[in-house]
């Protein structure tokens, strides 16, 4: 039936048959989609009671070597799987299987963050025991990475001291959304013109309520505390038994 | 103007994308054939870069249900909450104190929002 004139045949008469045109309220958050897929990560990791932390920074500011300290430290007490999220080259997935631990590379091409549905695939690739560590090295970037939940239970935000203190006033979407903060490179302080005091405070101007590590993953200082932290992680929440 | 496609696609893009998505859903649920008019409502503290989202919209859109979609974007003023004083003050910019007390422990209670808020589809 014609839905202007009510008619079954148009044969002695015409008229403009277009549908009509409707208005439909969403009132949807944009990344709808992407937050199901977080979702959908973090249920499957809280089905495995493990923890998963998403390590957002600008690109060479050490995530990667931190990473290989850290499975180095715990890798005897933790099963760690690591996703890498680079524009190219499997180069970190593989400096983080020679550290002992699983890899999977993922490699973003043209896109400048890593996103939960890719992430969601990554997973697939692991076989994830209960009560392990995943860590999600996200691409080098201070500004897209921050909108996007991957899924983690923790965002933990790199900045060296080769950066500048004022990293977090510049880019305060990432710092908002970090929950933890790692300054790193802090052997290079002797040699640098970083304020460290002033970049805590800057980092708090953003967030108040941060955890901060300071750490050199080239020569280990901190690292102890850092690991003893994530390790306390696994073992507080309710352990799964297989 | 597609010649930046050879260039790295920033965050706008994909948000793009993502409403595309969005609405080409809407428009299967409903048997829409098209989207003629896309309404968001954006806060000034979502992340979001409103000229790059306008700029990315209609190169996104090409060859989707949204091909002919008009943009229209509500920008949302950010507010925040200080927690010492309570004093709710506009947050012009992220890492500005409390007007009042001069407290940087606040809660920001709006303008972070990226909301699609209607489509108009036929």
């Amino acid at each position: 039936m014609c839905i202007t004139c009510g008619c079954q045949d148009h044969s002695d008469h015409h008229h403009d048959h277009k549908q009509p045109q409707q208005s439909i309220r969403l009132e949807q958050d944009i990344l709808k989609i992407n937050n199901r897929y977080a979702k959908a990560n973090r249920s499957l990791l809280d089905a495995k009671n493990a923890v998963a932390l998403n390590f957002v920074s600008s690109p060479g500011s050490g995530k990667t070597t931190l990473l290989e300290k850290t499975i180095t430290g715990l890798i005897a007490k933790s099963l760690i799987y690591v996703i890498e999220g680079d524009q190219q080259t499997d180069i970190d997935a593989n400096r983080i299987r020679k550290a002992g631990a699983d890899a999977y590379q993922i490699n973003t091409g043209k896109a400048c963050h890593l996103d939960a549905h890719m992430v969601g695939h990554g997973f697939e690739h692991f076989d994830i025991k209960p009560n392990s560590l995943v860590f999600i090295e996200n691409v080098g970037n201070l500004i897209c990475p921050a909108m996007f939940d991957l899924g983690e239970h923790y965002r933990v935000a790199l900045i060296s001291t080769t950066e500048g203190e004022d990293k977090p006033l510049k880019y305060p979407d990432m710092f908002y959304h970090a929950d933890v903060v790692v300054i790193n490179k802090v052997d290079l302080l002797p040699y640098v013109d970083f304020d460290i005091n002033r970049c805590i405070e800057n980092i708090k101007k953003i967030r108040s309520k941060v955890m901060i590590f300071q750490t050199s993953a080239k020569d280990g200082f901190g690292i102890n505390a850092w690991c003893d932290w994530l390790g306390n992680l696994v073992n507080n929440t309710n352990r799964v038994t297989v | 103007m597609f010649a930046l496609l050879k260039h790295l696609i920033m965050h706008e893009f994909s948000l793009c994308q993502s409403i595309i998505k969005m609405a080409e859903e809407v428009c299967s649920q409903t048997q829409s054939q098209t989207v003629n008019k896309v309404f968001l409502r954006i806060g000034t503290q979502a992340g979001v870069d409103m000229e790059s989202l306008r700029f990315w919209f209609p190169v996104a859109c090409k060859g989707t249900l949204l091909a002919h979609a008009a943009l229209f974007i509500d920008s949302v003023d950010a507010m925040a909450c200080c927690c010492e004083c309570k004093q709710k003050f506009l947050l012009q910019v992220r890492y500005m104190p409390c007007p009042t007390c001069g407290s940087f422990n606040r809660d920001i209670t709006c303008g972070q929002e990226m909301l699609i808020e209607k489509i108009e589809v036929e």
